[in-house]
Parts: structure tokens; sequence; C-alpha cells
């Protein structure tokens, strides 16, 4: 088993974005504690170091807490806090690629909008 | 660290056997010239004489199959070259000493069965050997050894150094002189000096060119030539580069 | 005490070539270095400097600060496992494993014989008659076992199959968990390694090409694809490693990180460290 990791962006963000994930889903609900470097270096077959990075980047926005002597722990409010952010993000990450490529295929705002409504009453 | 140890337990493993299966022949050789004798009802004389020159070729032939495989084995074991030669000059002189006192129990063990005299008790004492000698007779037995192996030695790291070109210019070059060159040259061009220089260095080497026979002196004289080319194996062998063959 | 291994400007010749051409470099605890380079770039020359199995012409190599030359102390905190099988040819996998245990006394008997029998290693197998897959795994069991402050290891995974490959790597950062040293991985297979090790060492030629952290290698390069002409545009004046080009498509390999607005058309993304790698040592240099 092995997270689906590519080569388009740094390791250690992918690996921040893929805990954030499953504390989303609930795989690693609040305040429980997550697999240590160790584990996660082992199954996915990467450099404890570049781990370590991930979970210091969550860290760093709050999302995880480190316990000494016992390992990293969900943060309570990490999944409020990850929604938060990837909301602000949203517009950046899948709303201007999402114009970018529609104007590329000469879609206009009206056709775009056209597609989200149907989208949505197409029950997803 | 000590690194010599494993060296010398790890040649141990192999020379118990070779050696152990040297004086298994020895002992059959005995046994059968022994059935011989008693078989014939004596008219048939058999003696065994000398067992320590066999054991010098023995040290000889060790002393080549010394180096190769096992510089290979240690450097992958991270073992410097400084300490394989002490590991090496140390299981050399347990075995030759191993030896040595076996040749001189061989020789009394068989001396029991049938005429027999060790090499050293023929040099120097004219085929017996008194008792309070036997040690004496150890130690110049094991300078013998001692000088065989460090020839054997020397040559195998020669030819590890070597170049396929050398290697074959000495193989051919070195017999040629010594069998075809010297004796040519000694016979035609220099009278038979040769020879006789040959043979002034055997004697001073078996101690009997100075004062009475001294075995002492010859042994001493053994171990200082055996410095020879084991100094000229450690030249050869410090800086010797792990080849791919 | 300084805890690594310092190769001070080495040069090594082989008859009239090169291998090493002042290489200097610093192998620090603990780290899992890759050692990348083409065919006869001198990575296994450099190995083997470092492990005293070759003398350089030129330079020291320090282990621990201690000169790595006919010194058991400084030698004896190294392991290297190369393509060559240096263990006699009687001897036999069990009786390998003990002697090594002999010699080395940290090594790891009981993990040695569980990482032979996780790969289905015969013990009384002869190492000669071992296939090529098999006597690299045998490398590998005896290495990961030895428990040296400094492991390097060329060319590991030779002649190993997939699967195997994978149990590899998941060993040997288990192992690195467990006991974190030094280790160099020498190897072709760029890919696969590119996300076990920190560091990434890059020689070619016999010239130090790169010496740097992965990931910073990485975010200092970029892919800009597009349109041939609005490449080449972009790209004049700018640090180019390489270029790739189909058609009119052209992908163009920048020593540059990719900026935050690019001209219509073209499209920014990483490169793999494969790639880098190829377009490294293809006459362009990180430095």
């Amino acid at each position: 088993m092995a997270f689906a990791l590519d080569d388009s962006r740094p390791i250690y963000i992918q690996i921040a974005e893929q805990i954030e994930d499953a504390i989303l889903s609930g795989a690693y609900p609040e305040e429980s504690q997550i697999p240590s470097t160790t584990e996660f270096s082992a199954i996915c077959r990467i450099n404890p170091a570049t781990v370590l990075k991930g979970f210091n980047l969550l860290v760093e926005r709050q999302i995880l807490y480190k316990k000494r002597g016992l390992g990293m722990f969900v943060s309570p409010g990490a999944i409020q806090a990850i929604t938060a952010t990837r909301k602000e993000r949203f517009y950046e990450s899948y709303v201007r690629p999402l114009a970018a490529e529609a104007h590329k295929l000469g879609l206009r705002e009206e056709d775009l909008t056209q597609m989200i409504k149907r989208c949505y009453t197409d029950g997803k | 660290m000590n690194r010599w140890k494993p060296v010398v337990r790890y040649y141990l493993r192999d020379y118990r056997n070779t050696i152990l299966v040297y004086y298994l022949v020895m002992v059959i050789l005995a046994l059968f010239a022994n059935f011989s004798i008693s078989l014939s009802n004596g008219r048939i004389e058999a003696n065994i004489n000398g067992i320590e020159f066999a054991s010098a070729i023995l040290f000889f032939v060790l002393g080549c199959c010394s180096f190769h495989e096992y510089f290979r084995f240690f450097t992958q074991n991270s073992v410097s070259r400084l300490s394989q030669f002490r590991g090496t000059l140390l299981i050399a002189v347990l075995s030759g000493l191993f030896c040595a006192a076996a040749d001189q129990l061989y020789s009394r063990v068989v001396g029991l069965l049938m005429p027999t005299s060790s090499l050293y008790g023929m040099l120097y004492h004219g085929g017996a050997l008194p008792w309070q000698e036997t040690p004496v007779a150890i130690l110049w037995s094991l300078s013998v050894n001692l000088a065989c192996f460090s020839l054997g030695y020397c040559i195998a790291v020669l030819y590890y150094r070597m170049n396929k070109i050398q290697k074959i210019a000495v193989s051919i070059g070195v017999p040629l002189l010594c069998i075809v060159v010297l004796p040519l040259v000694n016979s035609v061009y220099l009278d038979y000096m040769l020879s006789r220089a040959l043979a002034q260095v055997l004697l001073f080497l078996g101690g009997f060119l100075i004062g009475p026979p001294s075995p002492l002196l010859s042994a001493a004289a053994i171990l200082f030539v055996a410095c020879i080319p084991l100094a000229c194996a450690w030249l050869l062998q410090r800086r010797a580069p792990l080849k791919s063959a | 005490m300084e805890n690594k291994i310092q190769v001070t400007d080495v040069c090594k010749h082989y008859g009239n070539t090169l291998a090493l051409d002042h290489v200097s470099v610093t192998l620090e605890q603990p780290c899992i270095y890759g050692l990348l380079g083409r065919n006869g770039a001198g990575k296994s020359t450099l190995l083997n400097l470092i492990s005293n199995r070759v003398y350089p012409d030129a330079g020291t190599v320090t282990i621990d600060g201690q000169d790595c030359r006919d010194n058991d102390q400084a030698l004896g905190k190294l392991f290297l496992t190369s393509e060559k099988n240096l263990y006699p040819e009687s001897m036999r996998v069990g009786d390998a494993i003990r002697w090594t245990a002999s010699f080395y006394s940290d090594f790891d008997q009981p993990y040695a014989l569980s990482l032979a029998e996780a790969y289905e290693l015969p013990l009384k197998k002869k190492i000669k008659s071992l296939s090529t897959g098999y006597g690299s795994i045998f490398k590998l069991v005896v290495a990961l076992a030895a428990n040296t402050p400094y492991l390097l290891l060329d060319e590991p995974v030779l002649g190993l199959d997939a699967h195997h490959r994978q149990l590899f790597y998941r060993q040997l950062l288990e192992s690195y968990n467990k006991n974190p040293r030094c280790i160099v991985i020498s190897t072709h297979l760029i890919e696969e390694v590119a996300r076990v090790i920190e560091r990434v060492v890059i020689l070619n030629e016999g010239r130090l090409v790169c010496h740097e952290a992965c990931d910073e290698l990485l975010q200092r390069c970029c892919c800009i694809t597009g349109p041939a002409e609005a490449v080449d545009r972009f790209a004049a004046g700018r640090k180019v490693l390489g270029y790739d080009a189909l058609g009119g498509l052209k992908a163009c390999y920048l020593l540059e990180p990719a900026p935050a607005e690019l001209p219509a058309g073209l499209q920014a993304s990483t490169p793999d460290l494969q790639q880098l790698f190829i377009n490294l040592t293809n006459g362009g240099t990180a430095k």
C-alpha cells in the first residue's frame, strides 16, 4: 500500500495533503494519534525526513500537534481548519484553472455556469 | 580494534583441515611401510626419513595459497592490509610451530616401527636424535617452515600485483633463467663459480660454515633470510588495490 | 568528534583514464544519500576509495576524522557491497553470515537470518552458485545486518525483481528508522530511489556536479512546456539544462524555480529526479 504520490509537487506537501484528506474523511479522527514517521516511511517507502517535513507543515498550520514521547495527534478543530483553508484556496486551486481551461477550449462564462448548474442538478 | 583475531581464526579453519589431511597421509604412509615390512617378514626394508622436508614443501604451498582468496574476503570485511598481514604471519608461526613439533613426534613414533630419522637428526646428529635436542629441533624446523611459507606468500602477492605481461615474463623467464641460462653460464663461462657460491650459501644456512655445526645459527640464518621475501610481500601488499578478477 | 566521511580533493587514474577529478564531498550522519552518475562517471571508484579498496592518486579520505588508509578502527565503521563477489568459492550463505558477525561487533545475526527468511535466501547454498538476483539479496542481507555507522551500497538492486526491490526499499527504511546512520546508495534506478533518498550526489565524467538535498534541488528547477517559439523566447537568457521536442511542442528544463506568472500557452511543472539527472549529465551543470 502506498499513497498515490506523483512527481508534480514536492513529496512532503503531498504527504501533508493526504493526511488532511484522511482527517476530512474521518480516517484519522480529531484527538486521535496518527501513525509515526517510521510507519509512514516504511509503508510508503519514503525517506523519514521527508515524512517529518510533511508533519511539521501540518503542525505549523495547527492541524497536528505533538505529544512528547507519544507522537503526533490530530488537533481539535482540525477538520474546521482544513475546510476553511481549502475554501480559501478553492478559488486559486480549482476555479482559476477551470476558467483557464474553459478559455482554452473557447467556452464562455455562460457555458461554464450552465455546466456547473447541470452538475448540481445531476446530483454529483 | 583487534581485527587480526578473526583473520587468524579464519585461516585456522582452512589450515586445520589441510594439516590434518597432510598428517593423515603421512600416517597412512608409515602404516603402509610397516605393513609391507611385517608382511615380507623383514625382507623388505623401508624407512621414512626427513619428514621436515615434506613439511617445508607443505608450507611453501600454504604460503602460495594464503593470499588471493583471503585478501578479497578480508577486504570485504573491512580489515586493513596491516591486520591481514599480521594475521597471516601469526598463523604461519602457529602452524609452523605445530608442524615442527608434530614432525618430531612423528619421527619418534615411526622410529619405533622402523629405522627413521628426522631431517634435523640427519643433518646434525648423524641419524640419531637425543631427547634433549628436541626443542632445538623444533625451533630449527619452525624456521625452515617459516622461510618456505614466506617465499610462497611473497610469490603469491607478487603474482597478484603483476599484470598479464609481467606474469608471462616471470613465469617463463625465471624458470628459463634457473634451468637453462644460469647453469650454462655457470659451467661455460664462470668455471662453476656459481655452484661453489651456492654451496657456500647452503652450508652457511645450515650452520656448517662457521665453527662446529650449529643448528641454532642455522635457524637464525634461515629466519634472517626469510625476512627478505616477507618484507617484499609486505611492500607489495600494503598498497595492493582490490582487482576485479 | 566529527561524524562524517570527508573526501577531500581526490583524484584517481586508471591507466590513461581519469576516473575522479578533484572530487570533494562530505557524507554526514544520519542521512540517506543517492550517488548518481552515468556509466563510468566514477561512482564505484569513489566508493572504493572511501573504503580503502583502492588508493587515490591525490587527496584524502577521512572517516570520523581518521584517515581511512590502513586504519582498522575507521574501516570497521564501514560496510561496502559491490557487484564483485569477494567471498571464497566454497563458502555457503550461512557461513558467510556467521563469519561477518565475527568481523563486525555490531552485526545482528538474528536480524540477518530473519531477512534471509523473508527473501527465501537458501542458507546452505554456495554463494558462487546464487543467481544474480539472489547474489544481490545475500549482499543486502549482510549489509543491513552489519549495522555499521556508514553503509555504502553499490548497485544494490542489480538483478532483483520488482517484488524484491520493493521489499528492499522497505527494509532499508525500517533498518534506517531503527538505527539512523549514513547510507549511500549508488544506483541507476533513479525513479525508484528518489523518494528514499534525502540528499543527492551526482558525478559526471569524474567530477562532482551536484550535492544537495533532493527536494531543494527539485524546487530549484522547472520544466516549461508549450509551443516551440514561445518556449525558446522564454528560455532565452536563462539557465537552460536541456530540451525535449516533439514537433512544434517543446519542453525546456531550467535551473530556475518556475515563475509565478507565465506567458500564455506555456505550462510549468516540476521535473522528476531522473529527468533532472539526465539533463544535468548531458553537459549542463547545477553550479
